[in-house]
């Protein structure tokens, strides 16, 4: 036991001496951040998500280099249309003229609808074939292409995307990922939808019941 | 095999370390005379006041023993047991005199006056103590001082007394002082003698006449203006004072309002500091929450990103 407890405590020690902290520190800080901010965003843990991206924009805010900065503004801007929350990304819009980067614009276009088609190459790959068809308003395709991208977060900004064209098994088929995945405020938000979209009284009653126990 | 024999090269060292901790210590002990055989001795004393025990006992500014035990005997006396080295036991011997001193400055000590022809004391006999109060000893010496200091005030509060007295020869002195003088100034002759010229003795005197004549005349113009200034205060300042009055009133009122007012912003001032100061102490907390937020997400992050994958 004791020599258990001894070679445990070398190993801490050895490793305590290897780590050693690496300059571009707040990147690091910041990306964990945004990341953390992305998963309580999405289960609906407000107070820690504030927070986290107040996290996220502070370690960002201390370099001069401002595209760390730009894609937290641009993901948290996603991430509220992907909740079905109207945002105009004004944030992202006072750097936009200070980044001047194609790749951010283009996505940018494409999460307010206003893509055009010389930017789809511009966007990340995985939205690519996606665009295209939002751009040809082939809605029909893009119901299916939504779910072949393999990024659950990406298949909401697109279900989100193309909500009033969105078919009634799609919209159960999201509903359904984002409760596995127990993404709550995405959950709520397609409730409300299948709610405005239910024609049947009773399925309609059963859904506001849930929205009453989630929201409670 | 080899095993066997590191432990057996540890456990050497280890014993070998144990053997000459305790060597070290010995041998500091035994420098330090705790081996040493002592020798006892008592002395009596009508009190224990400025004894204790490990109290010194020193001869010729050395220390050479040590107060081991203070008792209180039925007789209401203290029978107090020291100890001394076989190295300073030569010091004790029939005669020898213990004296107890209290420095003004710096703690009590004993003081061995050793008769050195004599034979030496037995151990466990008893040694003739005296007590020497420092302290004392200096108020006593000092005592004659401040009686003749207080004789000498006693004498000044005498002669101020007598001086200030109205049969005082001081008070007589400058009594014919001042009749002298006021002869002098009546007495043209005794002027004359002074100047040594009538004329001009006269010419002094007119002037001073004429002094007094231009007194009177000052005294005159300044009752008429204090006349006239008393009438212009109750035909032409009265009215308007009332009017003064008015807006003193006013503007005492005023200032106790705003007398009130001040103390309320001076609470409130106090309030806004007070949060102030909280704000800046729950700013310091998240800040320091915030911080330990980002080390708990880096030790339970996967990996350490450097970009934000956009959803």
């Amino acid at each position: 036991m004791i020599k258990i407890f001894f070679a445990l405590l070398s190993i801490l020690y050895i490793n305590a001496c290897s780590f050693k902290a690496v300059p571009n520190e707040w990147q690091i800080k910041s990306t964990t951040a945004f990341n953390s901010y992305s998963q309580n965003f999405l289960k609906a843990n407000d107070v820690l998500a504030n927070n986290d991206l107040t996290r996220a924009i502070k370690h960002a805010k201390q370099s001069a280099n401002l595209s760390q900065l730009g894609k937290i503004y641009l993901g948290e801007c996603a991430l509220n249309i992907s909740a079905g929350a109207k945002n105009e990304c004004n944030e992202f819009k006072k750097l936009s003229t200070l980044l001047n980067d194609k790749t951010f614009n283009a996505y940018y276009s494409f999460i307010t609808l206003s893509l055009k088609p010389e930017q789809i190459d511009q966007l990340p790959k995985r939205y690519r074939t996606f665009a295209s068809f939002l751009i040809q308003k082939n809605f029909q395709k893009a119901n299916q292409e939504l779910f072949e991208i393999e990024e659950i977060s990406s298949s909401l900004l697109c279900a989100s995307l193309i909500k009033e064209h969105l078919e009634s098994t799609s919209r159960k088929k999201i509903l359904k990922l984002s409760s596995f995945y127990g993404y709550k405020k995405i959950v709520l938000f397609w409730l409300n939808e299948s709610k405005k979209y239910e024609k049947d009284k009773s399925e309609r009653q059963k859904i506001e019941a849930k929205i009453s126990i989630l929201s409670s | 095999m080899q095993y066997n024999k590191v432990r057996l090269v540890v456990g050497l060292f280890v014993i070998t370390l144990f053997i000459m901790v305790g060597f070290f210590l010995g041998f500091m002990l035994k420098e330090k005379g705790t081996f040493d055989k002592r020798y006892n001795f008592h002395f009596q004393s009508p009190t224990a006041e400025y004894l204790h025990i490990g109290m010194p006992l020193k001869l010729s500014g050395f220390y050479i023993g040590v107060i081991d035990d203070i008792t209180l005997k039925d007789d209401g006396s203290v029978v107090s047991t020291f100890s001394v080295t076989q190295e300073n036991r030569h010091w004790l011997s029939e005669g020898s005199v213990l004296m107890s001193i209290k420095p003004l400055i710096g703690s009590p000590y004993i003081v061995l006056y050793a008769s050195l022809d004599s034979p030496l004391l037995e151990p466990d006999s008893s040694l003739m103590f005296i007590v020497s109060d420092d302290i004392n000893d200096l108020v006593s010496r000092l005592e004659p001082a401040i009686k003749k200091a207080a004789n000498i005030l006693n004498n000044v509060d005498i002669i101020t007394t007598y001086l200030a007295s109205d049969d005082s020869e001081l008070k007589q002195i400058l009594r014919n002082l001042n009749t002298f003088s006021k002869k002098l100034a009546d007495n043209d002759s005794l002027l004359t003698s002074m100047t040594g010229d009538e004329k001009s003795t006269q010419s002094v005197i007119e002037s001073l006449h004429q002094t007094t004549i231009i007194m009177k005349d000052l005294k005159k113009i300044t009752d008429d203006i204090s006349k006239i200034t008393s009438s212009l205060d109750t035909k032409i300042i009265t009215p308007a004072s009332s009017s003064m009055k008015e807006i003193e009133g006013i503007m005492k009122d005023i200032k106790l309002k705003l007398d009130s007012v001040d103390g309320t912003v001076k609470a409130v001032g106090a309030y806004d500091k007070d949060l102030l100061e909280l704000k800046d102490q729950l700013s310091v907390g998240i800040q320091k929450s915030n911080q330990l937020l980002d080390k708990v997400d880096s030790i339970i992050s996967k990996k350490a990103d450097q970009e934000v994958h956009l959803p």
